[in-house]
This record gives structure tokens, C-alpha cells and sequence, in this order.
């Protein structure tokens, strides 16, 4: 129950990553010029998309080594949704614009919360994985 | 086995059934954590702020005395134009030690984004307060004619700056003060006078409409005088002479550093509340949460006596792990008040419009400590009475009700 718990959570994650610098945390907005910050909101709604898909199939998958897959798959992506305003893409180079006070620290906290979540999905999968074998074992 | 180790074995199978404890845990150790922090990083600001704050006195035009505050507290883009003929009017004041003019200028756009920002304008023939402390914050040498940036002001990647049309090289960046100084740019007046050249071209005035078109304009026109002054004489008085003298404001540094203060004590006041509000509440409501919990795990505390297990082992057992639960929730809080505060401390600097500045590694290690050790305390209370509640109850009665 657990594990599909966390399976959505990290669906959910990859939706606000993916939406929120449209949204709820926008990026600047400017008709001028096109900022770093547009090609990153670009960016996380691939990833983000990506995120979200692979968070069904967790929630969706039978075969454990799968879902092993993609609980490691999602920390990763976890670390891109960080990565992407912070070092790939970047934002604005001022700290008054919106981008950088909002949307990146947004990032950072969705993007972290996607990693822990990856991570506990895999160390449960493992603990899974062991317990199987000891009782196989025995 | 010891009982931290069975404690923790309990809580790592999660059958302590102290979820909602742990939960509790977790937002006290945040609400500290952050509420610390917080408290911290204003008043770490306003110690930067004391320090930079050279004069004692600011003489603005007229109306202009909380815009002044802002350009100070908050960087906030402010345009003024007063006489420069008072200066001399000023010097004469008795008690006045030393003056000089300072231009303020907001610009149109700062780079690729367009932001607003004050430029600083500042005369080195008689400036006391900008120069001292921005000689000691060089990171490069300072040219002639460049400029010199706040630490939050977006440089282009040839370290430029754009203003009305031109394009300045930036000599240095200033260490991060979170202050408004950190918002501004800085220029010595011949720079200025070239920028207020190009911004009339764009239609921004500086000064009277005819200002600048037979003398230099910084001649003519400042945006305000600082005052330091003289040693043994009081600085409402001379604020006052000034004020009878020249048809301006004034601003006193210790007035400005008091609404710091206070808006600092009255964040610290809310803080403090709201952290012995959730540390009495939580301890109280978590006394029930770890009564119910050893309440729901009787015919447990019964083997244990029936293995041998004295009343004192068993009260040991249930406060290590009501502390393990505290501890390990604050451990969980700090990372959660981690995660959103610091990424987010610019838009709480922005939010508070005090001075913002986040403690060093030492500082934020013993707030997280001093989290830490008020989240455990909380459980001290619940733990004692929760073991006690199983301890002392007979073993025959444990079985009995555990059986219920």
C-alpha cells in the first residue's frame, strides 16, 4: 500500500515540476525576449511529463525489477527537475526576479521531494527483494 | 539486547504506533528550526545595516524622508532632486562635522531583465560613508569611470551594466550586506552626470528642466546631504538647527536603525510566541498520543514482565523510544525547514522588507541543534508519564487488559 503511495506521490511531483513554471510558480514573463527562464520552464515540462508517466507505471507495475527501475528512474529525474534551473539551463542572474526567488527555489524543493520519494520506493522494493530471498532461503 | 536497540528495531518495523507523535514532532522541530532562522538572519541584517550607516544625519527634500528609508532598507528605487546651494548652509550649522551629497537615480532597465534599480551617485571629494566600507568589499580593483554593484544586481557576461543607452564596465561587486546596498549600484559623480546626460535623452529629468545646460548638473542639483556629526554635540539638536535652516527632511540613522529594531523585535515576539504556543501545546497533546499508544501495546509490557523485565527496564524502553520518535522527527522537521528556507530566502528577504542576511554554517549547525533539543524536550514529559502509566500497572492486569 505503502510503496503505491509513494508510486503517486511521485506522479503528483512530476505534474507540479512540470506545470508550475506555467502556473502556479511562473517563470518571468516578457514579450521582448525570451530569458533563461523560458527554456527552463520548457525543460521541467519534458522532464516533468516524463516524471509523471513513469510514476503511473510505478503505481501500475507488477514485475518488482521494474519497479526498481523506476523507482531509481524517478530519483533521477528528481535530480534533473533540480539540475535544470540550477546548473543545465539556469534562470535570470538577478535574485529579484521572479524566476529566481519562486519558481527555482520551487524546483528545488519539488525536485528534492521527487528524489526522497524515488529513493524510499527503491529501498522498500529491496528490503522486498531480501526478505523474498531469506525466505526462499529458509 | 539493549533497549536502544530494541527501540529503534520498534521503530524502524514502525510498530511503536507513535505516527502521529513523530508527526507532531516534525512540526515543532520546523516551526524552530525556521522561526531561529529567521530571527537570526534579520538580525545578522541589522548588524550589517549598523555598520554601513556612516552618517548620522540625512537631509532629503521634502517628503522624500520614507523613501529614503526604503532606498536603505529594501533597495528600492527612489528619484530626488534638492539644491546643492545648501550644502554650504548645512556645513555652517554648528555641531555639523562633515557633509556630503549623494545622488539618487533609478534606472529604466538593469540588463536583460527589466528591473528597476537605484544607482548611487557619490561625490569622493568629500564622501565619508560609501567609499570606507567599500574599499574593504573590492573584489577587483576599481577603475575610474566604472561602476561598482550591489551583490543582488544581474551583470551581463562582459561584466556590464547598461544604463539609458550605455554600456559601463563594473569594476567591483560588492560582498552581500542584505541591505539595500546590495540592489544599488554605485558611481563617483562624473559617471553620474553622464548618466543623468543619457537619461534626459529619455526623457527622465533630473533637477529643474534647464539644469545641466550651462554647468555640470551635480554642481546645481544632489538628491540629499549626509551629516556626521561632531563629537559632544547631540544630534536631535542639530537636526533641528538644520530643519530651521534648509527647507528639507531629515532622516537620523538611530531613527531609521530603530525601525529596523522594532519591526526585528516584533518578528522575534511573534516567533517566540508561536514556539512556546506549539512547544506547550504539542508536549500536552503528545502526553495523551503516548498514552494511547502504550495504552494499545499492554499485553506486550506483560511478556516483558512475564520474560523478567523489571518496571524500570520497561519505563526505560517506552522513554527511549518517545525520545527516538522526538528525535528523529526533528531530525525530519530541520530537513524540512532546510528545504524550504534556504532556497526560498530571497523571496523571504523580499517578503520581510527588513534586512536579510542567513547566518554562517556555525550559526545555522546550532540553531539545528538548538531545534533539536527543544523537539526532544517536548517528549521528555510524555515519555516519563507514558512509561510510568505501563510500569506501574501490574502484570496480571496487563495481561488482562491487553487481552480486552
Amino acid at each position: 500500500m505503502k510503496n503505491k503511495v509513494i508510486a503517486l506521490i511521485t506522479s503528483l511531483l512530476g505534474l507540479v515540476a512540470a506545470v508550475g513554471p506555467r502556473t502556479v510558480f511562473a517563470v518571468c514573463s516578457s514579450h521582448e525576449m525570451k530569458m533563461k527562464c523560458y527554456y527552463t520552464a520548457g525543460w521541467e515540462l519534458a522532464v516533468g511529463i516524463i516524471a509523471a508517466i513513469a510514476g503511473i507505471a510505478l503505481f501500475l507495475a507488477k514485475d518488482i525489477k521494474l519497479k526498481i527501475a523506476l523507482s531509481s528512474v524517478q530519483a533521477v529525474l528528481g535530480a534533473f527537475i533540480i539540475l535544470i534551473p540550477t546548473a543545465i539551463v539556469g534562470v535570470c542572474s538577478s535574485p529579484m526576479m521572479h524566476c529566481v526567488s519562486v519558481t527555482k527555489p520551487a524546483l528545488i524543493v519539488t525536485g528534492t521531494l521527487e528524489i526522497v520519494a524515488g529513493l524510499l520506493s527503491l529501498y522498500f522494493y529491496v528490503a522486498e527483494i531480501s526478505v523474498k530471498d531469506k525466505l526462499k532461503v529458509a | 539486547m539493549r533497549i536502544k536497540d530494541i527501540a529503534f528495531k520498534k521503530i524502524k518495523n514502525g510498530k511503536t504506533g507513535g505516527a502521529v507523535a513523530f508527526l507532531f514532532a516534525i512540526i515543532l522541530s520546523f516551526t524552530v528550526f525556521a522561526g531561529m532562522l529567521l530571527a537570526s538572519s534579520i538580525s545578522i541584517g541589522a548588524g550589517n545595516l549598523k555598520q554601513r550607516l556612516g552618517a548620522d544625519i540625512a537631509v532629503v527634500p521634502k517628503g522624500q524622508e520614507s523613501n529614503y528609508q526604503g532606498i536603505i532598507l529594501n533597495g528600492e528605487p527612489v528619484e530626488c532632486s534638492f539644491e546643492r546651494k545648501y550644502e554650504g548652509v548645512i556645513r555652517s550649522v554648528e555641531g555639523v562635522d562633515k557633509v556630503t551629497p549623494v545622488i539618487y537615480l533609478a534606472s529604466l532597465n538593469a540588463s536583460c531583465c527589466s528591473v528597476p534599480i537605484q544607482i548611487i551617485g557619490y561625490d569622493p571629494k568629500t564622501d565619508f560613508v560609501t567609499t570606507p566600507w567599500i574599499s574593504d568589499e573590492f573584489v577587483d580593483k576599481f577603475s575610474d569611470g566604472n561602476l561598482i554593484a550591489g551583490n543582488n544586481i544581474a551583470v551581463d557576461d562582459e561584466n556590464t551594466l547598461t544604463f539609458f543607452g550605455r554600456t559601463y564596465e563594473v569594476g567591483a561587486r560588492l560582498n552581500k550586506t542584505g541591505t539595500g546596498m546590495d540592489k544599488s549600484v554605485y558611481v563617483s559623480f562624473d559617471v553620474m552626470e553622464q548618466l543623468i546626460s543619457d537619461a534626459k535623452e529619455k526623457g527622465i529629468s533630473f533637477g529643474d528642466e534647464n539644469a545641466g545646460d550651462t554647468a555640470s548638473i551635480t554642481e546645481e542639483y544632489v538628491s540629499a546631504f549626509l551629516v556626521s556629526v561632531k563629537e559632544g554635540y547631540s544630534v536631535d539638536n542639530v537636526a533641528g538647527n538644520i530643519m530651521r535652516q534648509v527647507p528639507g527632511g531629515v532622516v537620523q540613522s538611530k531613527s531609521l536603525y530603530k525601525t529596523v529594531t522594532n519591526g526585528i523585535a516584533l518578528i522575534s515576539d511573534i516567533i517566540k510566541t508561536i514556539t512556546y504556543a506549539m512547544f506547550i501545546s504539542i508536549t500536552l497533546v503528545t502526553v495523551f498520543l503516548h498514552l494511547y499508544r502504550v495504552g494499545t501495546r499492554k499485553k506486550e509490557w506483560a511478556i516483558y514482565r512475564m520474560m523478567g523485565g523489571s518496571r524500570n527496564w520497561i519505563l526505560g524502553l517506552i522513554f527511549t523510544e518517545t525520545i527516538a520518535l522526538s528525535f528523529l522527527g526533528a531530525v525530519v522537521g530541520i530537513a524540512l525547514g532546510a528545504l524550504i528556507y534556504f532556497p526560498f530566502s530571497n523571496l523571504i528577504s523580499q517578503q520581510v522588507k527588513l534586512p536579510f542576511y542567513l547566518p554562517g554554517i556555525t550559526g545555522i549547525i546550532l540553531t539545528a541543534l538548538a531545534s533539536i533539543a527543544v523537539t526532544m524536550l517536548s517528549g521528555v514529559l510524555p515519555g516519563i508519564i507514558a512509561g510510568e502509566s505501563a510500569a506501574r500497572t501490574e502484570c496480571y492486569e496487563l495481561m488482562r487488559e491487553g487481552e480486552n
